[in-house]
């Protein structure tokens, strides 16, 4: 399932629960582990000093500084590093979404895992979530492979996840999403839900649908997913369609509590929303600030597709 | 508004500056500065620095002095006074504290954005005056360290950025393949010879803002143009090591820039919104190798925009809704006289276009420009502190219902920004391209 796993952390704290996952993965899979933190990020033009994206400090970039800081990151995974088999440790200057990105093409890896910031009493937390909130946001919208974001604490081991949760809207980017939480949920054997939210807010704006028109468009989507998508799952039966009406990301996340999620997968449209832009407004960003479980943003089919045999 | 930031009342620590002078002896600086005198010193400047009146005119147009209540020693006769004035007066006989002050001056506290020039009954071009002191500060070794930083790249690489090859060629294929997905068929041309275009940009973009190169090749897609960028060094536009005094590299990298071109022949060169590249190109660049006029022609963003605009090659969707304000660049507008055709595109491509006061040619600078934001963090309370003026003309911008400032210049944009941030002002910044991208219809 995943050769190359790219976990991107900040090396404080605040990616502790993403490193665990990042390391878990890796021992699972057999993959290679590559571990990347960007130091900071260089003034206009360039200068051997850099602003520490954690600290807020004026830092002299140089060999000698990337060398201690890779030793600042061993120190702090020590723990996971002990049994990692292949890891590479890799720290460089830049803004960060595009070292990211960077990184992620250059070794052409299967999986991006970050960290998200949720609490406001973490040290150190408006930096981190300008910093790295933004960041999450970009390389979600731009990588070709899946990306897991882990916020909260994922105590349960991500093979013994029990229920996936796949939340559509039925667009190209959702059916990458589809790909990549069936062929998990198929790997660890667990439930997969398939799910979707009738968005009442944007379809009848300013008047009140009658519950008619919507069970009879519930209807229409639950038929709409069993087309597009049971089909596609051959033998595997441990599914389930529900829909729900309401405002779709608080939907799902309400469903993905209810049901005890594991795992939920969407799709972040490419470019529709500028996360400069967006204060609070991206579906990411409240998704992953609000959900319990890891999320999974899959926007592209390159590392997910279902080939015919692995259906 | 937010507290101004009080005035240093001493020098700031730079490790350029403060290293550079503790080797200098009063025999070597006249020695030097004497052989400069000879060999550059020729009858401009003595023009300048005898015929200045100290009327006061450019006290009045320069933004530094404006912002600390008319102090003269912010007006740039003022500043002449204290740095190349004294260096021709004493024929070179100054001290290192001398050195280190001027540099100080000429390195942090002018943008040669020329607009006293343009106020001064006689012509006394300050700028000039103020590189050549600068020059005098290199030929020393005492520049600041940043800044010098950057020359170093420049010297090394022929970018600004320590860009490697083949990360310069990987970010333009990393482009490429992100921008296909939104435009079917797009490519970034590498070494076409015989294009019509070469696309150039600034060290930073492949590094940071790898998106602006997105945003280009998008508009040269949509308007079916003949272009391509280089895959070998002379790729990079830019040039600090002009900022620094340092001519020589100056003309080894603007070299570099045209062969490129040359060698693949083609008709023109299209550069990115950067303002002080495109004075190195089309201004002292050139001069300095000996080309009255830049030897490729030589457009800038604006003008390509406007051009693109007029023969209808860029059909826009919609139009930019919130309301904006244009800054003027110094070097594409008192310097090639772009503020009009800026004016254009920006009436095309947005609702709202509201006018800062002054503007055009008489625009206050954002004071990154000249290399002094590339001096780097140490310079920054003075730039800042420096330019209370800018703040005041965007805050009335803002009042007069502006929410975003364009800006078509890469150091307006890293000036304007710390003086919106530090004043409060909570403007939004824009390149025109930024606007263009999001207006125009995608094919």
């Amino acid at each position: 399932m995943f050769t190359k796993i790219l976990f991107a952390t900040s090396g404080s704290p605040t990616c502790d629960n993403a490193a665990k996952v990042a390391f878990e993965l890796a021992d699972k899979y057999n993959a290679k582990l590559l571990l990347l933190h960007v130091v900071g990020s260089p003034s206009r033009g360039f200068s051997p000093y850099v602003v520490d994206n954690r600290t807020g400090e004026e830092v002299s970039y140089d060999p000698e500084y990337v060398e201690w800081v890779k030793e600042e990151l061993k120190t702090t995974y020590a723990k996971q590093l002990e049994k990692a088999r292949d890891v590479t440790i890799e720290a460089r200057a830049g803004v960060p979404h595009n070292e990211i990105m960077r990184l992620a093409r250059q070794e052409d890896v299967d999986l991006i895992v970050v960290g998200a910031h949720t609490r406001s009493e973490d040290p150190g937390a408006s930096r981190y979530r300008a910093v790295a909130g933004n960041t999450m946001q970009k390389v979600a919208q731009r990588a070709r492979c899946p990306v897991l974001i882990v916020n909260r604490p994922c105590e349960t081991c991500f093979w013994y996840f029990s229920n996936i949760v796949f939340g559509t809207d039925f667009s190209k980017a959702a059916d990458s999403a589809f790909a990549f939480a069936y062929k998990m949920a198929k790997s660890i054997g667990c439930k997969l839900y398939l799910f979707h939210a009738l968005d009442i807010s944007a379809l009848y704006a300013g008047k009140t649908p009658d519950q008619g028109s919507i069970e009879k468009s519930i209807k229409e989507a639950t038929g709409k997913i069993r087309a597009i998508y049971v089909d596609r799952m051959e033998d595997f039966d441990n599914y389930e369609i529900v829909v729900r009406e309401g405002i779709p990301y608080v939907e799902i996340l309400k469903f993905a509590r209810e049901k005890s999620g594991d795992l939920l997968v969407m799709a972040h449209h490419t470019r529709d929303i500028d996360p400069d832009e967006a204060e609070l407004g991206s579906t990411v960003e409240q998704v992953v600030m609000r959900s319990a479980c890891p999320v999974a943003s899959v926007n592209r089919p390159d590392k997910v597709a279902l080939d015919e045999k692995a259906g | 508004m937010s507290q101004v930031i009080a005035k240093q009342s001493k020098p700031l620590p730079d490790a350029g500056l403060d290293k550079g002078v503790e080797g200098l002896t009063p025999e070597k600086i006249a020695k030097t500065l004497q052989a400069m005198l000879k060999a550059e010193g020729g009858a401009r400047l003595a023009a300048y620095v005898n015929t200045c009146a100290h009327c006061g005119l450019c006290a009045q147009a320069c933004h530094f002095c404006l912002s600390h209540d008319m102090d003269p020693a912010y007006s740039p006769a003022g500043k002449v006074k204290n740095t190349i004035a004294q260096v021709v007066k004493k024929k070179g006989k100054v001290d290192a504290g001398f050195i280190r002050e001027a540099a100080r001056i000429a390195y942090t506290e002018c943008n040669l954005c020329k607009r006293c020039a343009m106020y001064c009954p006689f012509g006394v071009d300050v700028a000039y005056l103020m590189l050549v002191m600068r020059r005098m500060c290199h030929k020393l070794g005492v520049t600041p360290q940043y800044i010098q930083d950057t020359a170093h790249s420049h010297s090394v690489t022929a970018n600004q950025m320590w860009v490697k090859q083949d990360e310069w060629v990987d970010t333009l294929f990393w482009q490429e393949e992100e921008a296909r997905e939104e435009f079917e068929g797009l490519r970034i041309p590498l070494e076409k010879e015989g294009a019509q275009i070469m696309y150039s940009v600034i060290g930073p973009e492949p590094k940071f803002r790898a998106q602006l190169i997105y945003q280009a090749a998008a508009l040269f897609h949509a308007a079916g143009l003949d272009w391509t960028m280089p895959a070998t060094p002379g790729w990079d536009n830019s040039d600090m090591a002009m900022y620094t005094g340092d001519n020589e590299i100056m003309g080894r990298i603007k070299r570099a820039h045209y062969e490129t071109a040359m060698r693949l022949r083609v008709q023109k060169i299209v550069m990115g919104e950067c303002g002080h590249a495109f004075r190195s190109v089309h201004d002292m660049g050139n001069r300095w190798l000996g080309y009255k006029s830049s030897p490729v022609q030589v457009v800038h963003a604006l003008e390509f925009y406007w051009e693109l605009l007029r023969d209808g090659k860029l059909k826009l969707a919609k139009k930019y809704e919130k309301p904006v304000t244009l800054h003027d660049p110094c070097n594409v507008v008192r310097g090639r006289g772009l503020h009009e055709m800026a004016r254009d595109v920006v009436r095309a491509s947005c609702q709202t276009f509201i006018e800062m006061t002054p503007n055009r040619e008489h625009n206050y600078c954002c004071a990154a420009g000249g290399g002094v934001i590339n001096c780097g963090p140490p310079h920054k309370p003075t730039r800042v502190a420096g330019n209370r003026v800018k703040a005041e003309q965007l805050f009335r911008a803002k009042a007069d219902g502006a929410q975003v400032v364009i800006a078509p210049c890469h150091n307006c944009h890293g000036g304007l920004e710390d003086i919106i941030h530090s004043y409060g002002l909570n403007l939004e910044l824009k390149f025109l391209g930024d606007i263009l991208y999001e207006c125009m219809e995608k094919p």
